[in-house]
């Protein structure tokens, strides 16, 4: 009988070079692509890296920590001198790792994220778990991690807008704070934090102005999913460089598609499937409330002055406050951003993404559709995974959908 | 931007209101601020003060009232309400000398790097009602002084113990009102009160902003927000629910931040509340185009915007 | 023979005595025994304010003995020369003001060869715009008071509120030299003080009013009245002179600023160590 181990081991052999067949035809799929320039080398890098993370490690300057969702500060990370590394994965070919006990109907991003600590030697990286939904909060126990390393969680309270929320919330960012301070070793000073906000607040100013261009259609929705993705990966500085080299180098290819603006559970790199679906449709993506996208970046964190206090609980406000998160009981005014956008940008579809076993979005869906039919504006769901076989069907909804935003327009 | 031509007008209307007097300026004795009239050589009183006194407020006998000389109690406040409307409550933040006095207090804890101490919303609801109070103690005391007996010591009580009377004669150099009064039992209490108040906001402005506009009868001047042009809007329906606007509220109003419109329509909704002192810091704050606007009837005077939001907290 | 004595003795000590005279009238005044029954003076009685906005002062006249000549009642308004007449009804009088007033008043009468002359300053803040009611006195009535010797107070012009424990100046305006040395006296609730004369000045007599408990424990607004008279003899007719004058309680004599120091402080720091022990933060620890 041939040991477990060496068993585990050939599975993860013929995994990587999976997940590295899957990210090389991906990738050229992406270079392939009319929107392609060069200036996108190194957020394509990047992202690659991310799935083989000893050698990541090894390349990275800072120690990382592992955190699936967005409500830890990234300001906190760079404050205390670390890379945070977030744990969110597009890759359908890393799954063969994941473990076999995992629910039959699991969110496929956890399934990924599963399989991608599994491959990869990641025991004793410390990992920030904000309780956002149940796959989040449960993942840890399902993949076996407390007995490999250190978890932090960071209860999220599931009301945004309750004072009592807001302090326990700024209660966590404080504890979060000093489980960094005991991780480095050192304490993070006001003054590191202020400049990490101010960084982090430069940093949104730019993510602003390449908004705008993807609202034009000067930047499209792949290389803005790729730009993004690769965000919480990087030194904030370095990825300001990059994305400032990549707007200096765009040019307007003159070409409008219909806008539609999409929603829903996170597009990850590789699995650009619906960015390429909508696109082939006729239509482009310019506008999302993706929690991978344009909520990778939280926006600007106003603060009262310059004290650890202010800081914090300005950051709190940021991360929590206003943060559309699904898993939020009193999320109703996400709604409201979704529709000044629309307006503003004279968009008239939504197209809300579901990954199957993602219930929150699949909730937020319905509740959604009602109220964005009420005002008029056009809403398809599309359920699927990291599959390929659904493409098709997927496609011809999509054309269907164009059409009608067509008709509108007409 | 607008913060720094707030406190650019501050510094102007500070000057003029301590020191305008000098100068020969004088806008009368019903100022929607605190134009303290204890400053020597000050350019106009405060409204507070022709409140309670004699003749032209309520320190007056009911007869009087029921007479043409309620004329005379009638025309401060007639004064008062033509210098309230066209500013509303931007006499708060941008004019009132007392409101720089603390904002310069704050201006040294932060640069201090010294927190605040935050009040729950709780607090501040509690808080609400004892404007109507004072405002309530401060005309009955002066009708029972002319018609009840009490005792004329009582005259005046509001600037007895306002902290402004004797924290803004010091920009004058007169530090002659901080003392306890020993002549009589009621002027000792007066007095000791007020020293005690002084002491108290001091430590209050300094670990709170804007902590005395909390207790100010000033801000009931929000009353008569509906006569004039000036109105502060929130589109309900542009609202993400981010906070900011409660976050960098001075006096942490929550309503604009909480106000969704009756049954979730669309559409503008006034949102000048009690406490708002016209700071404007919510807009500035405001990371959604056109959620809070400042309007002169339909004149928009500032509006929120990503755009300014993004690069004034990009640049600091 | 004996009454031819007698009227040697008359026919050599009239002159004699007359000759005292001036002496035998400084005695008198020297004692203060003519005042009250023997002396015009004033009373400050109500202060009112009026709905139309008027401020009427009234006061109530204590007339001397054997008064021959009726009382003349003569006041000038905010430094201007008209002089104004104010009719006496019985022993009172008003005047009213509906615009704030610095009010110059004198009150004068004869009896026999004793001229009594009351003075006082004050101010009234009338705020009407129903004028109030002015009857300009006669020419040769107004002439009079470029002559009258009054005693005045220094500097009252610009000062109308006098307060206990704080000196007052007052001196004497005559058109001839008194036969004898000044003395001024002040009458204050019933009781008589002399006055010290100036060092500098023989004809200036300063008066500091004592702190008075009665007007301590009343309002800001209380008043007493205190009145300064003196008497001068000058060709064969005798002077009553008076300046009435209204006393507020000190306003600034009972300031402790020790005492406003500590409270002060202790407001602060209460309240600066409260906020301090409430904003611990976090909240809640591990």
């Amino acid at each position: 009988m041939t040991p477990v181990s060496s068993r585990l081991d050939r599975l993860k052999t013929r995994t990587k070079n999976l997940v590295q067949t899957e990210l090389e035809t991906q990738t050229s799929l992406i270079r392939n692509h009319p929107d392609y320039s060069d200036s996108l080398d190194p957020f394509i890098k990047i992202l690659q890296q991310t799935f083989f993370i000893e050698q990541f490690i090894e390349q990275s300057s800072k120690d990382i920590v592992f955190t699936p969702c967005i409500q830890a500060p990234l300001e906190l990370f760079h404050a205390a001198g670390l890379q945070p590394f977030k744990l969110a994965c597009g890759s359908f070919a890393v799954q063969n790792m994941a473990p076999l006990h995992l629910p039959a109907l699991t969110c496929p991003m956890i399934r990924s994220i599963s399989g991608l600590l599994e491959m990869n030697q990641t025991e004793g990286i410390p990992l920030v778990i904000p309780t956002t939904c149940d796959w989040v909060v449960k993942f840890s126990e399902l993949a076996g991690l407390y007995e490999k390393t250190d978890i932090h969680f960071m209860e999220l309270p599931h009301l945004r807008e309750e004072e009592r929320s807001a302090k326990r919330w700024h209660n966590e960012i404080q504890l979060f704070k000093t489980w960094l301070e005991k991780r480095t070793g050192q304490k993070i000073y006001s003054k590191n934090l202020l400049r990490s906000v101010k960084l982090y607040s430069r940093a949104f100013e730019l993510h602003d102005r390449l908004i705008r261009l993807r609202r034009k259609q000067i930047v499209s929705g792949l290389q803005y999913a790729l730009i993004m993705n690769a965000m919480p990966y990087q030194d904030i500085e370095i990825w300001m460089a990059a994305v400032e080299t990549f707007v200096i180098g765009l040019q307007d290819t003159g070409i409008r598609k219909i806008p539609v603006f999409l929603s829903g559970s996170p597009i990850v790199f590789p699995n650009y499937k619906m960015l390429s679906l909508i696109e082939n449709a006729g239509m482009a993506v310019t506008a999302d409330d993706i929690c991978t996208m344009e909520r990778t970046l939280q926006g600007t964190v106003a603060y009262e002055d310059a004290s650890e206090f202010a800081l914090l609980k300005a950051l709190a406000q940021r991360y929590h406050t206003a943060c559309s998160c699904p898993t939020f009981a009193d999320n109703h005014r996400r709604i409201n951003a979704m529709v000044h956008t629309l307006k503003q940008y004279e968009i008239k579809g939504v197209i809300f993404h579901v990954l199957k076993g993602c219930h929150p979005y699949d909730m937020e869906a319905s509740i959604l559709e009602m109220r964005l039919k009420d005002q008029g504006i056009r809403f398809l769901k599309i359920e699927t995974d990291y599959v390929k076989e659904d493409e098709q069907n997927i496609v011809t909804r999509l054309e269907a959908f164009n059409r009608t935003l067509r008709s509108i327009e007409q | 931007m607008v913060e720094r031509i707030r406190l650019f007008s501050q510094h102007v209307f500070f000057i003029v209101f301590m020191y305008g007097g000098r100068f020969g300026i004088h806008l009368g004795s019903a100022l929607p601020c605190f134009s303290c009239p204890f400053v020597q050589g000050c350019a106009g009183h405060c409204y507070l003060m022709a409140l309670q006194r004699t003749h032209v407020g309520f320190q007056t006998a009911f007869e009087v009232f029921f007479s043409s000389a309620f004329v005379h109690v009638l025309w401060p406040f007639a004064l008062f309400l033509i210098l309230f409307l066209p500013l509303s409550k931007l006499w708060c933040a941008w004019l009132c000398p007392f409101c720089l006095f603390q904002d310069w207090i704050t201006l040294i804890r932060k640069r201090l790097h010294i927190r605040e101490f935050s009040m729950s919303r709780q607090v501040r609801n509690r808080l609400k009602p004892v404007k109507y109070i004072l405002l309530a103690l401060l005309i009955l005391i002066p009708l029972a002084i002319a018609n009840l007996g009490l005792h004329p010591d009582w005259g005046l009580p509001f600037c007895q113990i306002c902290p402004a009377r004797p924290i803004l004669p010091l920009f004058t150099g007169n530090v002659s009102n901080f003392h306890i009064d020993m002549t009589n039992s009621v002027t000792i209490g007066f007095t000791a009160t007020a020293m005690i108040l002084t002491g108290v906001f001091l430590a209050g402005i300094f670990f709170k902003e804007r902590f005395f506009c909390v207790f100010c009868l000033l801000a009931l001047m929000h009353l008569f927000k509906k006569l004039s042009p000036f109105r502060f809007e929130k589109n309900v329906h542009a609202c993400t629910g981010c906070g900011n606007c409660e976050q960098m509220c001075p006096v942490d109003i929550a309503d604009v931040h909480l106000e969704k419109g009756k049954n979730h329509m669309p559409g503008a909704v006034d949102v000048l509340t009690q406490d708002c002192l016209g700071c404007m810091n919510c807009v500035e704050s405001c990371p959604v185009d056109n959620a809070l606007v400042f309007k002169w009837f339909d004149f928009k005077i500032f509006s929120s915007s990503r755009q300014y939001m993004t690069r004034k907290w990009s640049s600091k | 023979m004996l009454l031819d004595l007698w009227k040697y003795l008359i026919l050599i000590c009239v002159p004699v005595i007359g000759s005292f005279g001036p002496f035998l009238v400084e005695a008198r005044a020297a004692d203060h025994t003519f005042w009250n029954k023997d002396m015009l003076h004033l009373e400050f009685a109500q202060m009112k304010k009026h709905p139309n906005g008027q401020v009427s002062q009234t006061f109530i006249v204590h007339r001397p003995e054997n008064q021959t000549d009726k009382i003349s009642v003569l006041f000038q308004e905010n430094q201007r020369p008209e002089v104004y007449t104010v009719p006496l009804d019985q022993n009172t009088f008003s005047i009213f003001a509906d615009k704030p007033s610095s009010i110059r008043l004198f009150v004068f009468t004869r009896a026999g060869q004793t001229h009594h002359v009351v003075h006082t300053d004050m101010v009234l803040f009338g705020k009407s715009r129903s004028l109030a009611l002015r009857t300009l006195a006669k020419p040769s009535e107004a002439a009079v008071l470029k002559t009258l010797p009054h005693i005045f107070l220094v500097g009252s012009e610009s000062y109308y509120w006098h307060q206990t424990g704080i000196p007052l100046t007052f001196s004497l305006k005559t058109q001839f030299h008194p036969l004898h040395p000044v003395r001024f006296h002040v009458a204050d609730n019933h009781q008589i003080k002399p006055l010290a004369a100036d060092t500098l000045n023989p004809l200036q007599f300063v008066y500091t009013p004592s702190h008075d408990k009665q007007l301590r424990q009343a309002g800001s607004t209380a008043v007493k009245h205190n009145t300064v008279f003196t008497c001068l003899a000058h060709d064969k007719k005798l002077y009553h002179l008076a300046y009435t004058f209204q006393l507020h309680r000190s306003r600034h004599a009972f300031e402790n600023y020790t005492a406003g120091a500590i409270a002060l402080a202790g407001g602060f720091l209460v309240f600066a160590g409260w906020v301090i022990k409430k904003r611990k933060t976090p909240w809640w620890k591990e």
